[in-house]
């Protein structure tokens, strides 16, 4: 006799499960082995890459390559403490002003959705280019040197707006809103107090994708930032490999200074070691996040 | 939906509207800067801050050496300095900060980076000549500086930047490394061309299967030995090229010559022998290749002391020229300082580039720091790293002199032969000069036709170089993809420009 | 006026608007003028007013080559293979991870799933090489051993590219995408599910008829979306993962690739504007276009 009992408990049958577990497990690991493959490498004698290639487990293991990043270690730390305060303030502001541009645009009751869906939506299609964006920050803006540089500019991203707002629409039923209305509350209270607090999931998603954002963000760093002491960790990392790069390239030019700690420089396992540097701390924010991925989370709320 | 279009225009009217207003403003601003001519004799100099793009990157001792150069120009034109070094980042944020319009007075430009041509035809340098600041501030600079340098960074007969003072000429060869010549005694005094050296690389194949015979990778581009200069500068690979001997003024297709076409069959031939790395073409420099040392041959663009003494990995090259030296018309866009044009004060800025080129204090000021901090002399013109420092330590030794003014007054680090500038002398003096030298071509009209042959020649000739492919198909394809993409344009209009420039000359 | 009225009566909800709608201004619409030099012969003197207008000259090396098909055609139908396959792939992980047993297994492999969106393509590029590396690559290493084959020379052979490119696409976006699938089904009501399963329903049709349904908008949405960027492309995949090898070409060439391949030595500001603004347009057409069709099926869920 057939053992149903998963019937009940609303589950997958023990094949299915299986099979869908060995899915997604074998994605997982597809994924995840180039990553190992690259704490392998960096953690390798950098002549032997040359030789045997890129292995698991070095044939020759070194930590040159974090020894190299660590040199300029006073740096890394003021990178480090540099990233982090940009990712929060930056996250926390974004997700204020996007969360307040959504809901509106989600409310059945407001009239120019549409119009703002579009305005919004207009900014992810045209853009002026780099130059005029440069022009307005710097001559007009003065945001030079400063983290407003890296922060205002991405705190309004056309994208998040746009996918908070389906978020919005879909787990905020509009009786739930008319009803506290009838009970005398305001809209900026219902929107507080009713809406964001069932609207986890999609709170979370915009901040785990603003979180991610504003910890690799380098491009404008290298743009508008020239003091040290301000360089985030990304721009910090891409400083250093091309650095090395241009070191190793440049060192045998006729007539350039031939400094002998140049032939032990890292290379690909420098390169390798600094995946490690800007990924590591940042891998912890999506277990953070995950906890507001929880089914039921509107349970209570209908039932009111 | 045609209320939110009316809404949508007008909004977006009204976002333009004020950024043209704002764009307006701004613009006349800096046209008003730029029309002040600031006649300033030497004696009453008001002080001015001068800001200086460099390439270099930063160091701990930036501060300290920036302010003694700034003591320093004070007291001869009553200046100070401030000094980007905007290192790895500069290729990309340069042509930002120029197109920008930015506010700065000198940046280090070339043909590789920050577009000398470019920059200097869109009137983002400075007319050196025009203006008259060449001659009124730059008496001692022009003296220094190897003549024949600077007709060869002019557009037009104008300069718009100053070229840095180093080797003019330059010689492509092979270069061999000696402990395999030695451990096979391999004589290469007769290696003249570029085929000569075969018979040693079938002896080091047959004896050394596992080390690659000649190095090669994307950059590999040996066929730049062959007698011509290509008018488009030294990097690039676009048709157009005029014999050195000067036997001919017609710009040809180097890719339809028969010495290029031999070339990529020798090294078809090569790649089949397995003298070169399979996936060679689509390889970039492995600093993996040139730290072991195990390699045999590998191509150079040579002057004087360029190898023959061990590099920093420990190894001796030696070169077998294949091409007779040569000043090519691209010689002095290896290196240059110009001036901007939104600078407020370009006189200061051509008397600070004179001083760059004449003034040895200054010069090694910028190249190696202070005396006593960051080097100590060894003899006179020898320096070297004060006991306890090294290169790794010190606090100032980012600078690569070949950026920055003048070599030929810049101490020598220890390691480099003393005679080394007259050496360099000498070659300037024998090399041909070619006939193209001055000529520079303005790229204005045919800039769609240039970005598709540019993109058919990133698909073709990498593989064609190294040998990769057999050339008796594919050139012919790519000869072809060039034709239909505007290539009878691009020589048309090179051969209108060079023959304009040949007639004023005289 | 029915406008100000309008305002008035939901006026704490056009409030909460303002600092995104300030943002936007600022950073997106007041830079976007800039879009001028695309027709315009810029010089930074003369500045947007009075450089000298060129109109379509700009442009003209978009269309006049010999590839002006392959760049068009490559792009479109990447593109479309991305979407596709791109949505059904997140929207299948997401539906696995959400639904298997093991729940903790579930939360350890989304972690791993979302470590590919951390590896920059440089890097990634380099662990390609590895594998496909002539000489010392992983594959032709495990080929000749195993099938005693000769050694392939990957870069040169034109057929297994598309499958490598849709592969590596898919593995670096699929985890990252799928985290709003994952948030959109946690915020499913339970109450269906439980009705459903009362109902005799098996997972597999609660999957098809609830949990597929109920995420919809957010499957239209991204799929709008990205019809937007139809005319983009990825460089990093399509440059540095093919190692910009000149004989793949016909399969790798896009766009992008080509207006950088082009314009490096140029460094034309006019002709990057310009091409910017092409791909902008196509895209913009196209969207209005899909905004359309998914107006005439269901009016609430377009974009707008």
């Amino acid at each position: 006799m057939k053992n149903y009992r998963y019937r009940f408990r609303n589950q997958f049958s023990p094949v299915a499960n299986a099979v869908l577990t060995l899915i997604a497990g074998l994605f997982a690991f597809v994924c995840v082995y180039p990553m190992l493959l690259c704490i392998g490498v960096s953690f390798t004698d950098e002549k032997s890459l040359a030789r045997y290639g890129y292995r698991l487990i070095p044939k020759n293991f070194s930590t040159r390559a974090y020894e190299y990043v660590m040199f300029n270690s006073h740096q890394l730390l003021n990178s480090y403490i540099v990233t982090i305060l940009i990712t929060v303030i930056g996250t926390l502001l974004a997700i204020s002003i996007v969360a307040m541009l959504a809901y509106p645009m989600s409310r059945p009751n407001f009239k120019y959705r549409n119009f703002y869906s579009f305005v919004v939506f207009f900014t992810m299609m045209f853009s002026g280019g780099l130059v005029p964006s440069y022009i307005i920050n710097t001559q007009y803006y003065h945001l030079t040197n400063t983290i407003w540089a890296i922060i205002l500019p991405a705190c309004c991203s056309a994208f998040n707006v746009i996918i908070l707002r389906t978020f919005f629409s879909s787990n905020v039923p509009a009786s739930l809103i008319e009803s506290a209305k009838i009970d005398g509350a305001g809209e900026f209270y219902a929107f507080l107090r009713i809406a964001l607090p069932i609207s986890g999931p999609g709170i979370a998603t915009i901040a785990l994708f603003l979180t991610i954002g504003y910890w690799n963000e380098w491009f404008n760093a290298l743009l508008y930032i020239n003091n040290n002491k301000l360089v985030p960790l990304q721009l910090l990392l891409v400083r250093i490999q091309n650095n090395l790069d241009m070191l190793q390239q440049t060192a045998n030019i006729p007539g350039a200074d031939k400094e002998a700690w140049i032939a032990n420089l890292p290379s690909d396992t420098a390169r390798m070691a600094m995946v490690l540097f800007s990924v590591g701390p940042i891998i912890l924010a999506y277990p953070f996040f995950q906890r507001y991925f929880v089914k039921g989370m509107t349970i209570g709320a209908v039932k009111e | 939906m045609v209320k939110i279009r009316k809404a949508v225009s007008l909004f977006v009217c009204c976002a333009l509207s004020m950024t043209f207003l704002l764009a307006g403003c701004k613009t006349q601003g800096s046209g008003k800067a730029s029309s002040e001519s600031g006649k300033a004799s030497s004696e009453d100099l008001k002080p001015y801050n001068l800001v200086w793009y460099m390439r270099t990157t930063s160091a701990k001792g930036d501060a300290r050496v920036t302010a003694k150069i700034s003591d320093y120009l004070k007291k001869k034109i009553n200046a100070t300095i401030t000094i980007n070094n905007l290192g790895s980042d500069y290729a990309t944020k340069i042509p930002v900060i120029i197109s920008s319009g930015e506010k700065f007075d000198v940046c280090f430009t070339a043909s590789w980076v920050a577009d000398y041509h470019q920059n200097a035809i869109k009137g983002n340098f400075v007319n050196l000549t025009k203006t008259g600041l060449l001659d009124k501030y730059g008496k001692d600079l022009k003296k220094e500086i190897d003549p024949a340098l600077l007709t060869s960074s002019s557009i037009n007969g104008d300069i718009y930047a100053v070229p840095v003072n180093k080797e003019a000429a330059y010689a492509w060869a092979w270069t061999f490394n000696k402990a395999y010549l030695d451990k096979y005694n391999l004589d290469i005094s007769n290696i003249k061309t570029l085929a000569d050296a075969e018979p040693l690389f079938k002896i080091i194949h047959e004896k050394e299967p596992d080390i690659p015979t000649i190095v090669a990778d994307k950059g590999f581009a040996m066929y730049n030995y062959l007698p011509y200069d290509p008018i488009n500068g030294s990097a690039s690979t676009l048709p157009g090229v005029i014999p050195l001997d000067g036997k001919s003024t017609k710009i040809v297709d180097q890719y339809e010559l028969p010495e290029y076409q031999e070339y990529f069959a020798t090294m078809h031939k090569f790649y089949q022998e397995g003298y070169i790395a399979k996936d060679a073409a689509t390889n970039t420099a492995d600093p993996n290749i040139e730290k072991s040392g195990k390699y045999f041959a590998r191509q150079i663009s040579w002057t004087p002391d360029a190898v023959g003494t061990p590099d920093v990995y420990g190894v001796t090259r030696e070169a077998a020229l294949i091409q007779k030296p040569a000043i090519f018309s691209s010689a002095g866009t290896g290196a240059m300082q110009a001036i901007s044009n939104s600078s407020d004060d370009k006189e200061r800025a051509m008397m600070f580039l004179n001083l760059l080129w004449s003034d040895k204090t200054l010069v090694n000021l910028v190249d190696y720091g202070e005396e006593g901090t960051d080097y100590v002399k060894v003899d006179d013109n020898t320096i070297d790293y004060p006991s306890g420092v090294t290169g790794k330590t010190s606090e100032y030794s980012n600078v690569s002199a070949w950026c920055v003014g003048n070599q030929r007054l810049s101490y020598v680090r220890k390691g480099i032969p003393a005679d080394h500038w007259t050496k360099v002398a000498d070659f300037n003096k024998q090399a041909v000069k070619s006939p193209a030298l001055g000529f520079s071509f303005d790229n204005t009209n045919v800039k769609t036709q240039i970005a598709a042959m540019q993109n058919v020649l990133n698909q073709y000739l990498p593989s064609l170089a190294v040998g990769a492919v057999d050339p008796t198909t594919y050139l012919p394809q790519m000869v072809q993809k060039l034709k239909d993409n505007g290539m009878s344009d691009l020589l048309k209009e090179e051969q209108a420009q060079y023959d304009k420039w040949r007639t004023s000359k005289k | 006026m029915p406008f100000f009225e309008e305002l008035l009566k939901n006026k704490s909800l056009y409030l909460m608007t303002l600092p995104g709608l300030l943002i936007l201004l600022l950073f997106n619409y007041l830079p976007m003028a800039g879009i001028v030099i695309a027709f315009k012969d810029y010089t930074p003197l003369l500045g947007y007013f009075r450089s000298k207008w060129v109109g379509f000259k700009n442009f003209e090396f978009l269309f006049k080559t010999s590839d002006a098909l392959i760049i068009t055609r490559n792009t479109v139908l990447y593109n479309l293979v991305f979407i596709t396959i791109g949505i059904v792939c997140s929207v299948g992980m997401a539906i696995i991870l959400s639904e298997i047993n093991g729940k903790r297994l579930a939360k350890v492999f989304q972690t791993g799933m979302l470590l590919p969106h951390f590896l920059s393509w440089v890097v990634v590029g380099y662990l390609v090489y590895a594998f496909l590396s002539t000489d010392t690559g992983i594959l032709n290493r495990m080929l000749k051993q195993f099938y005693g084959m000769k050694a392939v020379n990957w870069y040169s052979t034109i057929k297994p590219w598309p499958f490598f490119l849709v592969f590596s696409n898919l593995w670096k976006t699929v985890g990252f995408n799928s985290i709003i699938y994952l948030a959109a089904i946690t915020g499913i009501n339970p109450e269906y599910y439980e009705a459903a399963l009362l109902d005799g329903a098996t997972k597999w049709q609660q999957i098809f008829k609830i949990t597929i349904p109920m995420i919809q908008p957010q499957i239209t949405i991204l799929f709008l979306l990205a019809i937007g960027g139809i005319f983009r492309s990825d460089f990093g995949l399509f440059y540095l993962v093919p190692r910009n090898s000149g004989i793949l070409y016909p399969v790798t060439q896009t766009i992008d690739t080509y207006v950088y391949i082009g314009l490096t030595t140029m460094g034309d500001v006019g002709m990057t504007s310009a091409a910017g603004f092409y791909q902008s347009i196509v895209g913009f057409i196209m969207v209005l276009g899909s905004n359309l069709i998914v107006r005439k099926i269901d009016r609430e869920k377009a974009l707008f």
